[in-house]
């Protein structure tokens, strides 16, 4: 590993605070903010300050945005200034400062009562899409998670961000999602910073973050600034609450599938904290007495558990430490497990009041087994994992108010184990294990936020990304691609230990730009190249928990995406609701396919099976939001498109993807109704999704086998997709300390059963009959009814 | 690997089961092919090439017979050539002789159908086949997945040294099982390369026909026919042909065919497969014990 960008960096980084210091006649206001309740951090508070010039002639405004760690600064010249801090949820306050010295200043603010209490509309409100600088970025608190209607009355982060516009899904209960046209593992998704390469329970029911321990999601579909890269469509930031530093809490639930606690408290008041929470589905439990003798030992659980602990050292200096376990087990005569670890260590530290550090140490490990048979007869054992070491440092300088730098590098090592494999034969074993590959990927980065004047804001950057497929390992040297046929080996050979194999690297420009054409108007514009270098091996509709990921190595080039994106951005009505409408194009090169009939598990020969595809996708998305007042939602449309060619397939011309939905809308609604009611629905609808039908039936041996003779590759579209889901809410009465509430929902409403897909079979009563068949994944309301509870 | 397969059709068969309508679509017709259906053994019994036109995928009824063809297979050794004679429409047979010494091992074989104008030509290998030592029987309790009744296997050890390919189909009262696609492939004695020279693992070796175990009084046979690496990946493809729906579908594509038109542009493209096999064939009648 080279170890100058780092070392670059630092340097860069001790020069800027040297030099932030300096800045003359100039103090800074800096500081925390925090929840008054929990006392924990608040992100994404708006902080606004004016000066208050005794007759003055001219105003002087700045404006920042508290960072994920509840920090802020901005650096004025010396004067009086009013400072006001508001967020959504919380009651806006102003204060007044006079500025002679450099200023700390950490606050805390009160939380609203409910998320109806009218906020004076004559305050700045929190950050909105005008004066937000980011575009095709969409916040959701846990707050707004909690009350969209849920399947079977879970709560779920996945499939509430799929109410999104841009964001589509194959079908129901599939664990991946798409976002603006790209495939499943070009999002990248963070729990606390640490990727998660599955993010799916029950395979893909439900997603493995547990809801009382997430704070607030944040997905980026586009305009994502250089802090970020390692893939290439979106970003899907989970971050987890930190835990009251005030008083011990308990919060939990009785659902049909899960049943959940978390517990979190001060470990010393205001300074340190801990949040613990833990899921379990219970259906194996709730089955057991009425299940036959010979099922009691069948397996079918899966769990999370997450945990993170924090610690204020001191003014300067925050320590965090958080991590999940996450685990699915199956099984009856087999065993079929997967599951996730992450760990995140954090260290934030203050060089000086404006420049700000984090460095992040990561660990991040997915892995699935399966197993027959018996140890002493026969048996087959099969697991694989990928493993992720990262240690990020990130800089933040608030230079001056006009401009804010940000700076770092990451560094990745990973470790691929395809496959590792036992065939036991009584006293007899064979290893059929794949090779291990490994890898590393780092980067530096630098950006600016720039303002220029009151109207024009930008944000640019630039990432340098680089990437070593290393050794020890097995190379595979193909003769060239014949279209959709295996490519022949030429060779084999085996390297050695830290010797590259295959070396990448790109340059990826970011770039943003809002114009501000009145307080209540902004046009925003943004490019962006990214660049992934590791993929997902999958050549299924739904992402499966078998699904592998590889490095790029010399047979699979990185894929990267060009994506420019425009967008215009208005508040209406006091700025209760927000408007914006975005265009986007995007070009992908490098996406994986696959020949036709490739073995994508336990093949050695895999990568002479993969086709590079190139990928074009494009679309509108219109959103409206209401935040506040009793009556709360959005309404989301998307039309868009979404393809990619590929040599040999499809004749060689352009096709849909399996997930591209021509429209989509989404609408969601939460309505109050006094103090203890509250009735939520959303309505989905989406076009059908691209299928290949066949034309014609061979009868070889007996069998009617489905056949294309055009060769052509998704030339149907299944019917669309829509559905109603309702839920009402009743909390209790309030208590002292006891607070709790009964969710009622009803999933599928009417009761329609949505095509996840349509396939060709036999008849099974009349072998000369063939059959199109229709697969609902879902046919039926689904209703539920949870208790939830908290002191 | 057909075992994660068939846990992941069965998982998922529980979570949605019973959410599976037929419907009516209406599909593009496309040009009709040569459909090529030559699976030949070992096995002294009559040995069948049946020619047939596809169909449109949603009619009913049997294909269309291709008649009038002229079918051989070469020895392509000696060059010696084994005439099939069409029995009845679109199906060419022949009765095979003592000591013709056709299905050799270690022999290739070729092909050749003359149609018309048009020729076509398919070569297959003859591989080595291990024989079974022995059929066990078990009386087996219901489960979720399987009836009450009795599941037979068979023992077997696969050959030692190259990687072989297997195909397994079972008989019951000397029918075969299959109604719909349901047989098994092995690569040497398990799903994938590595368990050379083992014994054929239990899902391999369990023969029971589907999930109607073999009752009292059945007869129960197994036949383990060598294939080579292509025919092998035919069958494969054409086994996940048949459980490739739901969740985790992959993407449908055609399965590929070793029959070559001689000339470019025949009337009829030929789709199919032939194959030569050697074939370890074993029967036991089910007694109570």
């Amino acid at each position: 590993m080279k170890r100058w960008p780092l070392l670059l960096l630092l340097s860069a980084s001790t020069l800027a605070g040297a030099r932030a210091q300096q800045a003359e006649g100039k103090f800074t206001l800096s500081g925390y903010l925090r929840d008054g309740a929990s006392g924990e951090v608040l992100s994404g508070v708006y902080v606004w300050a004016e000066s208050r010039a005794a007759g003055g002639d001219s105003t002087r405004r700045a404006a920042t945005l508290s960072n994920h760690y509840g920090f802020y600064s901005l650096t004025l010249p010396p004067g009086a200034y009013r400072v006001r801090l508001s967020s959504m949820g919380y009651l806006s306050t102003t204060f007044d400062v006079k500025l002679e010295e450099n200023h700390r200043m950490d606050h805390e603010l009160q939380a609203t009562a409910t998320m109806l209490e009218e906020v004076t509309v004559s305050d700045p409100a929190g950050p909105d899409g005008v004066r937000d600088l980011s575009m095709s970025t969409n916040i959701l608190s846990i707050r707004e998670i909690k009350s969209i209607p849920a399947l079977l009355g879970e709560i779920d982060i996945v499939r509430s961000i799929q109410l999104l516009p841009g964001v589509s899904t194959v079908g129901e209960g599939s664990g991946g999602f798409h976002v603006r046209g790209g495939a499943a593992d070009q999002n990248l998704v963070l729990l606390d910073e640490a990727p998660v390469y599955n993010t799916s329970h029950l395979f893909g029911f439900f997603s493995i973050f547990n809801p009382d321990a997430v704070k607030e999601v944040t997905l980026m579909k586009g305009g994502i600034p250089a802090r970020y890269g390692g893939r290439s469509a979106s970003l899907l930031d989970v971050r987890m609450s930190e835990g009251n530093y005030r008083k011990l809490r308990v919060e939990g639930g009785v659902g049909l599938v899960f049943s959940r606690l978390a517990v979190e408290g001060p470990l010393k008041r205001d300074t340190a904290s801990f949040l613990l929470a833990a899921r379990r589905s219970y259906v194996d439990l709730l089955a057991r007495p009425f299940l036959d003798s010979d099922l009691e030992d069948a397996l079918f659980n899966f769990y999370d558990l997450t945990a993170k602990a924090n610690y204020r050292v001191n003014k300067r200096n925050n320590v965090f430490v958080s991590g999940t376990l996450a685990k699915d087990n199956f099984g009856q005569n087999f065993t079929f497990n997967w599951g996730n670890r992450t760990l995140t260590a954090r260290w934030n530290h203050l060089f000086s009041d404006r420049l700000f550090m984090n460095l992040t140490g990561i660990y991040s490990n997915y892995n699935y087994e399966l197993r027959f048979g018996n140890e002493n007869a026969q048996s087959f054992n099969w697991d694989s994992r990928i493993v992720n070491f990262s240690l990020k440092p990130d800089f933040t300088l608030y230079l001056n108010t006009s401009n804010t730098l940000r700076f770092g590098a990451s560094a990745t090592w990973y470790k691929f184990e395809p496959g590792n494999g036992l065939v036991g034969n009584w006293d007899d074993s064979k290893n059929i294990s794949l090779p291990l590959k490994y890898a590393l990927e780092s980067g530096i980065y630098l950006e600016n936020e720039q303002r220029l004047g009151d109207a024009l804001e930008l944000q640019y950057g630039l990432r340098y990304s680089c990437f070593t497929y290393l050794g020890p390992g097995k190379v595979y040297l193909y003769h060239d691609t014949i279209p959709n046929a295996p490519r022949r080996l030429m060779r084999e050979y085996e390297v050695g230990r830290r010797e590259p194999i295959a070396r990448y690297d790109q340059l990826e420009p970011r770039i943003t730009l809002k114009m501000e054409l009145d307080s209540r108007n902004a046009i925003k514009l943004s490019y962006n190249r990214q660049a992934q270098y590791i993929h997902l091996v999958s050549n299924t509709a739904a992402t499966t928990p078998l699904d592998v990921w590889t490095p790029s190595t010399n047979n699979i080039q990185p894929q990267q995406s060009d994506q420019y994106a425009a967008g215009y951005f208005r508040n209406l009505g006091n700025s209760a609701l927000q408007a914006s409408v975005e265009f986007y194009y995007k070009d992908i090169r490098n996406q994986l396919d696959y020949i036709d009939n490739s073995e994508i598990i336990l093949n050695e020969y895999l990568e002479g099976e993969l086709l590079p595809a190139l990928g074009k996708a494009y679309g509108t998305e219109l959103f409206l939001a209401k935040n506040r007042g009793p009556v709360t939602g959005w309404l989301s449309y998307t039309l868009s498109r979404s393809m990619r060619r590929v040599e040999g397939i499809n004749n060689g011309a352009w096709f849909y993807n399996r997930y591209d939905r021509t429209h989509v809308l989404n609408a969601v609604l939460n309505v109050a109704l006094g103090k203890r009611w509250e009735l939520s629905g959303t309505w989905v609808y989406y076009s059908g999704t691209p299928a290949t039908f066949p034309t014609s039936r061979l009868e070889i041996q007996g069998w009617q086998v489905p056949h294309n003779t055009t060769g052509a590759r998704n030339n149907y579209r299944i019917g669309p997709y829509h559905r109603l889901d309702l839920s009402a809410t009743l909390k209790g009465r309030p208590r002292e300390k006891w607070s709790s509430s009964w969710v009622f929902s009803f999933y599928n409403v009417y009761h329609r059963r949505n095509p996840y897909s349509i396939f060709f079979r036999q008849n099974p009563d009349n072998p000369l009959q063939t059959q199109a068949v229709r697969l609902s994944v879902i046919g039926s309301i689904v209703p539920a009814v949870t208790y939830n509870f908290s002191f | 690997m057909r075992a994660v397969g068939f846990a992941l059709t069965l998982l998922t068969g529980l979570l949605c089961g019973g959410c599976e309508d037929v419907i009516s679509v209406k599909l593009d017709e496309g040009e009709p092919l040569l459909v090529v259906d030559a699976f030949l053994n070992n096995v002294r019994r009559v040995q069948t090439v049946r020619l047939t036109q596809s169909l449109p995928y949603l009619t009913t009824g049997e294909a269309p017979a291709v008649t009038g063809a002229r079918v051989s297979v070469v020895d392509v050794q000696t060059g010696w050539e084994y005439f099939f004679r069409e029995v009845e429409a679109g199906t060419y047979q022949r009765r095979p002789q003592r000591n013709d010494g056709f299905a050799e091992v270690g022999k290739e074989y070729e092909l050749r159908i003359q149609l018309g104008q048009d020729q076509y030509r398919a070569r297959s290998r003859v591989n080595p086949v291990p024989r079974i030592d022995t059929l066990v029987y078990d009386y087996e309790e219901k489960t979720p997945f399987q009836k009450a009744g009795y599941q037979a296997y068979f023992i077997a050890f696969d050959l030692e040294g190259q990687t072989d390919y297997y195909f397994i189909r079972s008989y019951r009262n000397g029918i075969l099982r299959s109604r719909n696609i349901d047989f098994q492939v092995s690569v040497d004695a398990a799903y994938g390369e590595g368990a050379d020279g083992l014994q054929f693992i239990e899902p391999l070796a369990d023969f029971t026909p589907g999930d109607d175990p073999y009752r009292l009084g059945d007869s129960a046979s197994v036949e383990l026919a060598s294939i080579d690496k292509h025919t092998y990946g035919f069958l494969s493809q054409l086994m996940d042909l048949s459980t490739n729906a739901g969740l985790f579908a992959t993407p449908p594509a055609n399965l590929p065919t070793n029959i070559e038109s001689l000339f470019p542009d025949p009337q009829l493209k030929p789709a199919g497969w032939f194959a030569v096999s050697a074939v370890s064939a074993a029967g036991i009648r089910i007694e109570a014990k």
